[in-house]
């Protein structure tokens, strides 16, 4: 310990190896280490420190941000769930949860949205139950020309769409319709087959609920289809298989389609 | 500003949710560094990102959505370390099979083996501030912040903490014990 060390305060020392000291102190510090063994090897080791800590570390910042970090999605599953559980034991709510049973959000508007849900449904199932018999002419468009069914059925609907992946359910896409709905308005639907055969169809429409559901399910004989309402949009997914496979692949459906503007 | 609502169309919700996506890398960065395993510190990112979307309303457009950002992982870090003290750590058993054979230390580099290892070492609080400004960048005024602690605070620890991190190099002692 030569020198004079405390001219200077701790704090600048480490201001200085963090290029966060003012710069009118600067050269004072840069004099003191430089007279001083002691602080220098101190200033050369805590720089060697976080140095090392970048380069233990700073590549996770570099990694594709995985989908289920991404915050779009985040917000879009975690708004789902709060359909799925009563939110927020707000007084208001729990009294009405109190004297009515669960589901506060959904009873609100039960009559509504199970109206609506059941009509959504039924236009789905038909569609369903129609097409997906076809063995010539199951779609209007085949998957081969995937891009341009996805565009022109975006385009008609006036909503961008995607076309979900279910091969990790293992759906592939058959391929895609246009449809009519009510009052004039267009549908779209998707077919996925399987390789025993089975299709199930994602439908898409158009339909001014004003509501945001949960998943409903609804079946009419041995087909089943998982519904939903965005305020402006309705889905369903649609099958002859069993309730939770067709759940599984209802959420994917889900968080792909799921507007992200 | 209104707060922001969730709603498919909300603009307010989008500009929040943009502004989280800035974040994410450093959040990443970070939880791995607290962590040291990557499956955990993703999970950290998740729960504060869902956390702070149950807590959008005090989210202000105009704030330090990193220092806010931050400052919910660290609760959410805490309360977990805290729990998990007591009680020993689960896997999902269909991760059990592969990632549970791969030890942390094997992504790190060798020659940063000694700090990290030294780096487990020091008291959580020392190891906040050192991270916060070392791998983060933060200034000193963000950290304290962030920390909900005075600037001051986080001079003396981050002090303390490199020097206990120093003194443990030289000693060349804490480092492979701990690496497995």
């Amino acid at each position: 310990m030569n020198g004079k060390p405390y001219e200077i305060d701790e704090s600048e020392l480490h201001a200085w190896v963090d290029g966060q000291l003012a710069e009118a102190r600067r050269a004072a510090v840069e004099a003191a280490v430089a007279a001083d063994d002691g602080l220098a090897a101190r200033a050369g080791a805590y720089r060697a420190q976080n140095e090392e800590i970048r380069a233990l570390f700073g590549d996770a910042a570099h990694e594709p941000v995985p989908r289920h970090l991404q915050p779009h999605r985040v917000a879009a599953r975690w708004n789902r769930r709060r359909w799925l559980v009563p939110f927020a034991a707000s007084a208001a709510w729990l009294a009405i949860g109190l004297a009515g049973g669960w589901f506060a959000h959904d009873r609100l508007g039960e009559g509504a949205v199970v109206e609506a849900s059941r009509h959504v449904a039924s236009q789905a199932l038909s569609a369903h139950r129609v097409y997906a018999v076809e063995v010539l002419h199951p779609v209007e468009v085949f998957a081969d020309q995937e891009a341009h069914l996805v565009k022109w059925l975006s385009k008609r609907l006036g909503h961008q769409i995607r076309t979900p992946d279910l091969t990790p359910q293992g759906f592939r896409l058959v391929g895609g319709r246009l449809l009519p709905a009510e009052g004039g308005a267009p549908a779209a639907q998707f077919m996925y087959e399987n390789a025993a055969g089975r299709r199930v169809t994602v439908y898409v429409s158009l339909y001014r609920s004003g509501q945001e559901t949960a998943f409903r399910y609804q079946t009419v004989e041995d087909v089943g289809a998982f519904i939903w309402l965005e305020p402006d949009m309705a889905y369903a997914v649609a099958g002859d298989i069993s309730r939770e496979p067709l759940l599984a692949v209802s959420r994917i459906v889900y968080d792909t389609l799921e507007p992200v503007e | 500003m209104r707060p922001a609502r969730i709603g498919k169309s909300g603009k307010t919700l989008d500009l929040f949710l943009d502004h989280l996506e800035r974040w994410i890398p450093n959040l990443r960065r970070y939880a791995r560094a607290l962590t040291r395993d990557r499956e955990q510190a993703d999970d950290l990112v998740q729960d504060c990102l869902e956390r702070a979307l149950s807590r959008r309303h005090l989210w202000k457009v105009d704030g330090n959505t990193r220092a806010w950002l931050f400052t919910i992982m660290h609760n959410i870090h805490a309360n977990d370390t805290r729990r998990n003290s007591s009680r020993p750590i689960t896997v999902p058993i269909e991760e059990d099979a592969g990632h549970h054979a791969r030890p942390p230390s094997q992504t790190l580099r060798v020659a940063g083996l000694e700090t990290a290892a030294a780096l487990q070492e020091l008291p959580n609080e020392q190891r906040q501030v050192i991270l916060l400004v070392a791998l983060e960048g933060m200034s000193y005024g963000e950290a304290a912040e962030t920390l909900g602690i005075a600037q001051g605070t986080v001079m003396s620890r981050l002090s303390r903490g490199r020097e206990r991190l120093r003194r443990m190099m030289e000693d060349g002692a804490p480092g492979l014990r701990i690496v497995k």
